[in-house]
């Protein structure tokens, strides 16, 4: 590797005459993570989700366990797989957007911590292999293309590679399948009043993800405004490639009960789902820099 | 495709909260806590401008951008050993060290708005960067940048002792002992001493995952391991020292009361007693480390 420390160059950002810059979005991320990151998911008082498991029909408590099963894991899969894009933009030396992730990174690691206890106290299936709730497109997504274009990062690290790591990161796992799964837990959760406990955490999932996501829609933006066309067509293929395998893990979830659990209607969940999928898409459109006009054009080929 | 333990959080083993990392991650999550932006730098510019003399306002400044330029480099460093624990399925460690990485950045973070409030300078600072600060700097980037092509157990074991045996064990626990002293003596800077108490804190959990992290590689791989942490020891303790001396040379004579030889003692007495508890795992099984690990914990951060 090039050695940063040459005796002539200052090597660090932060002693250099620009010092931090604490007007970035990045570091309003990073401020307001820390004041509503740091809750402690060992402080949530899981008594009252004791209780209220024991009163749900088997049918129900299966397809809670199920669905808080594919959140443990993919909150683990963004732990591990966000670790590629941190050491991009650290070797970038993009320093306020490398202590950002690093706020991002550890509450994935809690999000982890929360839904983990969570199975352990509430339904206490210790010592049981839970992965057979995975589903087919829930592997593909999360044990296939997340990982895959995550760590592509590590041997390349063009626009285009973080473009589509972050869309599938961002905009797919934590804007779309995230995002769709939270709603269906509190709406469900809300209308029955059953388990405040696990209501607390997704409460606060909710807000660490909202900064995450804002921080994805911040770097696609600013590789739409670098990079241009080419890079907008880059996402927005991704995004495609990827809406169906998502939208069929809600199908899949739901084709494995006889009865729908908690009389869910699936229809909703899936307009949910595509409405956050174009909200998102909507927000990285608006970042796309203005066609040139067709005298422009002309003045390019002249 | 097989879907068998590509999770650990799903498998059945779930989490060990039992295993050091754990218990290190529960202390993070109360201890760890604390935001640079709530500490107040007003007495800390009074104190600057009407308590200090020139040449001890330099030697402060050189003091706190070392420390400022440390923190960078260990938080753009450490992410290549965090990758490493990923790889390996240590779910508990990467747990562990997504908490250690987010405490070097608010690190660099306190140090930098202490800059900007107090002394108030928006100069390029890498001027107080002396040879063997910056040769030390370079080592801890190319043996941590090395993990990321050879995650062997000597790679792991030379990154480690490097990052935290050399620049948190020795360097910067000596160098905020120094600090914080110097400046309690007179009752001056409170806003950089609460900085400093706090770093401290956290520099302890971190320094104990880096022994639990030798310890766990010589009980499982044994003496070639040994050697390979006591061979970088002993090319880096020198370097070490002579980076004290370098600070004390542009200060010289030093305009506070601090000796160059009491720091020095501090410096190899903390080496020494994390050296000895690494050296026991040349006689431990991996059962019997993990067993007795997590009795450690509330040793080491007692001692910090």
């Amino acid at each position: 590797m090039k050695t940063r420390h040459d005796n002539k160059t200052n090597p660090h950002r932060s002693t250099g005459r620009r010092g931090l810059d604490f007007n970035s979005l990045p570091m309003k991320l990073w401020k307001k993570s820390k004041k509503l990151g740091i809750w402690d998911p060992e402080a949530i008082d899981l008594t009252q989700d004791q209780k209220d498991w024991h009163a749900l029909s088997p049918l129900d408590q299966e397809a809670t366990l199920q669905l808080t099963t594919l959140f443990l894991g993919g909150e683990e899969a963004v732990t591990l797989d966000l670790l590629p894009l941190v050491q991009v933009i650290a070797d970038q030396g993009r320093l306020e957007e490398e202590m950002f992730l690093t706020a991002f990174l550890r509450e994935e690691a809690k999000h982890v911590e929360a839904f983990r206890r969570w199975i352990d106290e509430v339904p206490g299936e210790q010592h049981v292999d839970l992965q057979t709730f995975y589903t087919p497109s829930y592997q593909k997504v999360f044990l296939e293309e997340l990982p895959q274009a995550m760590q592509r990062l590590e041997h390349d690290a063009s626009p285009e590679a973080i473009a589509r790591a972050s869309v599938t990161y961002n905009m797919i796992v934590e804007g779309t399948l995230a995002e769709t799964g939270y709603f269906v837990y509190l709406t469900v959760m809300e209308e029955l009043d059953l388990m405040p406990g696990l209501r607390e955490m997704i409460a606060h999932l909710i807000r660490d993800e909202s900064r995450h996501i804002a921080y994805g829609v911040h770097l696609l933006t600013r590789l739409v405004e670098e990079n241009g066309e080419p890079m907008w067509e880059v996402i927005e293929d991704r995004m495609s490639e990827l809406l169906l395998p998502s939208l069929r893990i809600i199908n899949e979830i739901l084709s494995n009960y006889e009865e729908t659990p908690f009389g869910l209607d699936p229809s909703v969940y899936l307009s949910y789902a595509v409405n956050q999928f174009q909200k998102r898409l909507n927000r990285i459109r608006k970042a796309r820099p203005p066609r040139p006009t067709l005298f422009q054009r002309l003045r390019l080929i002249a | 495709m097989a879907t068998t333990n590509k999770h650990r959080a799903t498998s059945a083993s779930g989490l060990d909260h039992d295993l050091l990392p754990m218990k290190l991650w529960k202390k993070s999550k109360t201890l760890g806590v604390w935001d640079p932006e709530e500490i107040d730098f007003s007495i800390d510019r009074e104190h600057w401008l009407e308590r200090f003399d020139d040449r001890q306002r330099e030697a402060l400044l050189h003091l706190t951008t070392i420390f400022l330029g440390g923190e960078e480099a260990v938080t753009l460093d450490l992410l290549p050993l965090v990758r490493v624990m990923a790889r390996e399925g240590r779910l508990e460690e990467e747990m562990y060290l997504t908490a250690f990485l987010w405490e070097e950045a608010k690190h660099v973070e306190a140090f930098r708005r202490w800059i900007d409030a107090v002394p108030q300078v928006q100069t390029d600072l890498g001027r107080f960067y002396t040879p063997t600060y910056n040769a030390l700097f370079d080592e801890l980037a190319t043996s941590m940048h090395a993990l990321l092509e050879d995650m062997s157990p000597i790679a792991q074991a030379r990154a480690s002792a490097t990052y935290n045996m050399i620049i948190e064990g020795t360097l910067a626990e000596t160098g905020y002992h120094g600090y914080y002293e110097i400046l309690e003596k007179e009752d001056l800077m409170p806003g950089l001493r609460e900085i400093i108490a706090n770093l401290i804190r956290d520099e302890s959990r971190h320094i104990a995952y880096g022994v639990f992290l030798l310890s766990r590689l010589v009980a499982e791989h044994g003496e070639p391991v040994w050697e390979a942490i006591e061979t970088r020891m002993s090319e880096l303790l020198p370097m070490a020292l002579e980076l004290i001396d370098e600070v004390y040379e542009a200060n010289e004579p030093f305009p506070f009361d601090l000796s160059k030889d009491h720091l020095a003692e501090y410096a190899m007495g903390q080496f020494q007693k994390r050296f000895m508890r690494i050296a026991r795992a040349r006689d431990q099984s991996l059962q019997q480390l993990l067993a007795e690990s997590g009795e450690d914990v509330s040793t080491e951060l007692e001692d910090a």
